[in-house]
């Protein structure tokens, strides 16, 4: 059962179910499933991909998870880089930290979310599971969080729009017209919202005894993140290529995020921070 | 006043912060006593049965003759236009009658314009800093929005949080270049929803920490049915604003003939008295 939007209290969420309308955009909402392939891209460059075949398994809750766990090390936020699109899961950045820190851990990671996403599934989750670290690799801030009931139901989602994806199709499902959105809202609002979403996740991590990290992969992101007043949360370094051969040759299996080195380095990279 | 990217609301550092929620950038509202506040107000002037009266207004906008404000308050009145008073003396108005009656200490955080997301927002950042034993908000429409925007100079960095309401299209945001009709085409009423109740969970979890008793309530009956639907454990939803008839609403105006007038101010006084005692 789902709560209804004006019900809903991300500071005092009363059901992990809370979760599912953050994770997945179907209706009705899905069971567990096994996919071979999460993108268009995922499958169409199978031919250039030099790993081990492998599949992606969702929960119930739309993440990247066998049963949800009660009590965890690393719990990992993020967009599609923590969810590892193209990846197989022994590639991902949270996997390859908690192995080396001798940890258990959670990918929480959502496709194509953005920080307020982010921050909104953190409130829910962290009030239901025990954690002692939370990562949060953040999209970048012009990604946005849009609720809209669903044309055939009652149900409210959360949508999310992504600046030049203007034809994704969950949001034409529920006509909502990306393009003008972005007109609408000056880039200041858009910076409002993300430093609110910060300073709460600043307080509730503080509140519920969670040490909160956090990082982007986006550099205009990064640096504003690296401007602000916080006061718990720790700021890792940046996700980024060295180089842009660095970048071009380490591709997941769709050829557009990330691949098994970027995740490695970053894991290097953040490791000493988080014990 | 702290810049844009450090304002903390749930972790305000001065007073002033206040100033970036009340401030204009077209109209000097601060430390000030004015005759008029709106145009209209002038243009009825003359259908005024009352005595001319004028607007005290302090350092941070408020209609409050103190620049330094106390440290403690038994009761701050939260809201819009309708809590401000525009078009009716401080005496008149629906805090002032309330503080009177329960022989309270109060100011009044009502600024005109102004959306539920700054009221929230100037909450938090004036609970900070004054102890306040009550809280009672008078909700504008959930329509009514909060945009932050650059001043429109490349010299200067200051965000002013700028209102915007679905049928006006004002002065200030056209100054800031702000396209009210765009914005409304472009977001849906679920996220204009979903920005109102987030702040006022957010309220009723920062009152309860700083030990607030707050009370709330709205002069637009769909945003007051909204307030009755939210799963509300501390804040108390107070009777809605209404006139008690359309004759009664034509009837009682303030000076500017368009918001209420003071027997709507003590009608809802009278209907809230004994709950916020």
């Amino acid at each position: 059962m789902t709560t209804p939007l004006a019900k809903l209290n991300l500071l005092n969420s009363k059901s992990i179910e809370d979760v599912r309308l953050f994770g997945h955009l179907q209706y009705p909402l899905p069971d567990d499933y096994e996919i071979d392939y999460f993108t268009k891209d995922d499958g169409a460059h199978i031919d250039k991909w030099s790993h081990e075949p492998f599949t992606y398994k969702i929960n119930k809750y739309g993440f990247r998870l066998g049963t949800m766990p009660n009590d965890i090390d690393i719990a990992a936020f993020g967009c599609s880089q923590t969810f590892g699109v193209g990846l197989p899961e022994e590639f991902l950045w949270h996997q390859l930290l908690a192995k080396e820190l001798n940890m258990s851990s959670a990918n929480f990671g959502l496709a194509g979310r953005s920080i307020a996403t982010c921050i909104d599934v953190f409130l829910i989750l962290s009030k239901h599971i025990k954690m002692k670290h939370a990562i949060f690799l953040l999209p970048n801030m012009q990604r946005l969080q849009i609720a809209k009931k669903h044309p055939d139901t009652d149900l409210v989602y959360y949508l999310y729009t992504i600046v030049e994806y203007y034809q994704l199709k969950s949001l034409q499902e529920f006509n909502l017209d990306a393009k003008l959105i972005y007109r609408a809202l000056p880039e200041e609002e858009i910076q409002k919202i993300c430093k609110n979403q910060i300073y709460l996740l600043d307080y509730v991590a503080q509140n519920r005894g969670i040490n909160v990290y956090i990082s982007s992969w986006e550099k205009y992101t990064y640096e504003f993140l690296c401007d602000l007043d916080l006061q718990s949360i720790t700021i890792l370094p940046p996700w980024q290529s060295q180089s842009i051969e660095f970048s071009k040759s380490d591709k997941a299996r769709d050829m557009s995020h990330p691949g098994p080195k970027h995740h490695k380095k970053w894991a290097n990279e953040i490791k000493d921070f988080i014990k | 006043m702290t810049a844009f990217h450090k304002l903390n609301l749930l972790n305000s550092k001065s007073l002033d912060d206040v100033l970036t929620f009340t401030k204009t950038a077209i109209l000097p509202y601060y430390s000030a006593e004015l005759d008029y506040i709106t145009p209209y107000e002038i243009e009825h002037a003359d259908k005024w049965p009352g005595e001319h009266f004028t607007y005290k207004l302090n350092k941070y906008a408020f209609r409050n003759d103190v620049d330094i404000m106390p440290n403690q308050i038994d009761l701050a009145a939260f809201g819009c236009s309708f809590t401000f008073g525009v078009g009716l003396p401080n005496q008149l108005i629906w805090p002032h009658l309330l503080a009177k009656e329960l022989n309270l200490s109060y100011l009044n955080f009502g600024v005109g314009g102004r959306s539920i997301a700054t009221c929230v927002d100037l909450f938090l950042i004036v609970s900070k800093h004054i102890k306040i034993d009550k809280a009672v908000f008078l909700f504008p429409s959930i329509e009514r929005l909060q945009i932050a925007k650059k001043y429109p100079d490349w010299d200067s960095n200051e965000v002013f949080h700028l209102s915007v309401m679905g049928n006006y299209e004002s002065k200030e945001n056209k100054f800031f270049e702000l396209d009210e009709k765009i914005i409304y085409r472009a977001l849906p009423i679920e996220e204009m929803k979903k920005i109102a109740k987030n702040q006022i969970y957010l309220l009723e979890h920062m009152a309860k920490l700083r030990n607030v008793k707050v009370y709330i309530s709205s002069w637009d009956l769909e945003t007051y049915y909204f307030l009755r639907l939210l799963d509300l454990e501390y804040v108390l939803v107070l009777p809605p604003w209404m006139s008690g008839s359309k004759e009664f609403a034509d009837k009682d105006k303030a000076r500017d003939n368009m918001h209420p007038g003071p027997l709507h101010h003590e009608k809802w006084f009278n209907e809230i008295k004994d709950i916020v005692k």
